[in-house]
């Protein structure tokens, strides 16, 4: 499904933040990424999906190497990868609903539909009461939940999820790891970013550990 | 969109059709009073043996000439009479060569005669005089071409100022969206998906700036008709409001403006 050959990344040209990783994670698997702040875990994902450009190496996703789609497909293999950004990226001025419905109108997807798959989604988050809120009027974990949640609602060949529960307690995250295990039974290649030991020890799934931009 | 953005174009939109519709107006009055008709008086002394000749030539020179009848000076001297009527007796006894034999051409267009056609038609040498138009049609052309030359550079004027402002608006409404568009960028939508907002809120801008414009041109219209009608020598019947056509021509190019403004500026500022 995802497969990295010596692939170096450097924002600046000077500090190499990822130095010859590489991996291979089948369709299916359940994947940690783990490492300690400014390790590089952030910045490996955003090569998945192409918000970076690797600067050396190849990258394969479904057997194509994404290095050398042409710019107007990049939006197709996005459509295949459910993210949930670190910062969350919630767009402010639309509502929760529509926050998480973008992920389907980007399909146009009809209306009808669009509409049910939210409300069933925002239930699944436990956040039918958040609604018609504004991110800005969100706790920061509930915010969390609406990344999750529009990056869930279009079933994706892969989740990538960076520090997803964060700002969770432990009740509402058991929820979001059942919603992520959920996901992965039904086929999604789930990979999470997070130092969360516990978490890590609890659900006994592959370790990837980055060590100063380089796996070990 | 910038509600005082769209009223700077309403504005010159509203002068652009004030203009227009002056110009409309004089064409419609113009058109009316133009005659089709001219009268070219032979010389006195001209041959009436030569007359299919001078007929030939005539047509010659003159192009679109539905009909041309000759008149001799008898048959002028007849209808002459019959014209005074009752008053007729006072020709009684008058000397038909006095006056002069004549073409009656009918056009099947309206008549556009440039000066050098008019005098070489007055140069032929059986040619004494020709008869056509009137003054004041001459004096409400020029009316109605410095009405309609204004319009030109309004028009121009104003292409300029909405491309511009429309450009403006767009611009700011990309800058203040930046971060939702990148979202967008990374949750998989397409250019398409991410443009089409921007051409669409140009197309609107342009084409409520030109309602607003007509809407407000035409209250002005009917609030004002006695007056305009007076200033100029028509008539308040004559005087009417832009066609139908204008007005689809007016909306058709602001939203052309909108379209290719907010292109300009997607282009420039979305880096597609
Ligand atoms: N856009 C950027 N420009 C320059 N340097 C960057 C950029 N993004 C990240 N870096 C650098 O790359 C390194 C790795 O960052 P990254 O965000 O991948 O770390 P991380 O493992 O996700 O950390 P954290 O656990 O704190 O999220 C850091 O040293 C950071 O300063
Ligand atoms: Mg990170």
């Amino acid at each position: 499904m995802i497969q990295l050959f010596h692939v170096y990344k450097s924002y600046d040209g000077k500090n190499v933040v990822l130095k010859d990783v590489n991996m291979i994670i089948d369709k299916g698997e359940f994947v940690f990424l783990t490492g300690a702040s400014g390790a590089g875990k952030s910045t490996l994902l955003k090569l998945l999906f192409l918000e970076e450009m690797p600067t050396k190496g190849q990258i394969l996703i479904k057997n194509k190497n994404i290095s050398r789609l042409k710019h107007n497909s990049i939006p197709y293999l996005r459509r295949n990868i459910g993210v949930v950004f670190q910062d969350f990226k919630l767009i402010n001025s639309k509502t929760v609903f529509e926050n998480i419905a973008i992920a389907l109108e980007i399909l146009n997807l009809p209306k009808k539909i669009i509409k049910t798959r939210v409300n069933s989604m925002l239930k699944a988050v436990s956040l039918e009461h958040r609604k018609d809120y504004f991110p800005l009027n969100l706790s920061g974990g509930e915010q969390q939940r609406v990344a999750i949640a529009r990056a869930l609602i279009n079933s994706p060949a892969i989740l990538l999820a960076d520090e997803p529960t964060g700002n969770l307690d432990p009740v509402i995250t058991l929820e979001i790891m059942t919603l992520f295990e959920k996901a992965n039974n039904n086929g999604t290649t789930v990979i999470i970013a997070t130092h969360d030991d516990s978490m890590i020890k609890k659900y006994k799934k592959r370790v990837l550990n980055i060590k100063d931009g380089r796996l070990i | 969109m910038n509600l005082f953005l769209m009223f700077i174009i309403a504005a010159s939109l509203i002068i652009l059709n004030l203009f227009l519709l002056i110009s409309y107006n004089l064409n419609i009055f113009l058109e009316n009073h133009s005659s089709r008709d001219m009268i070219i008086y032979l010389e006195v002394l001209a041959e009436s043996k030569d007359i299919k000749t001078y007929q030939d030539k005539v047509k010659k020179l003159l192009p679109d000439i539905q009909t041309i009848k000759y008149v001799t000076n008898k048959e002028a001297l007849k209808s002459f009479k019959k014209e005074l009527g009752k008053n007729g007796d006072l020709l009684e006894g008058l000397d038909a060569n006095i006056l002069p034999s004549y073409f009656k051409v009918r056009f099947s267009k309206r008549l556009k005669l440039s000066k050098t056609l008019v005098k070489s038609i007055t140069d032929l040498f059986f040619v004494d005089s020709l008869s056509y138009g009137k003054k004041t049609y001459n004096k409400i052309k020029k009316i109605r071409d410095v009405s309609t030359s204004l319009s030109y550079y309004i028009l121009i004027f104003i292409i300029i100022i909405t491309i511009f402002t429309i450009y403006t608006t767009i611009k700011l409404t990309i800058y203040s969206r930046k971060e939702e568009i990148e979202t967008l960028e990374l949750v998989g939508a397409t250019q398409e998906f991410i443009i089409f907002p921007f051409y669409i809120e140009g197309v609107l801008q342009g084409i409520i700036s030109s309602s607003l414009a007509l809407f407000i041109l035409y209250i002005i219209y009917s609030f004002s008709l006695s007056n305009i009608a007076e200033l100029l020598p028509i008539g308040i019947s004559g005087f009417q409001f832009l066609p139908i056509s204008y007005i689809f021509i007016n909306l058709f190019v602001t939203s052309f403006l909108g379209l290719l403004s907010s292109h300009i500026s997607v282009v420039k500022f979305l880096k597609i």
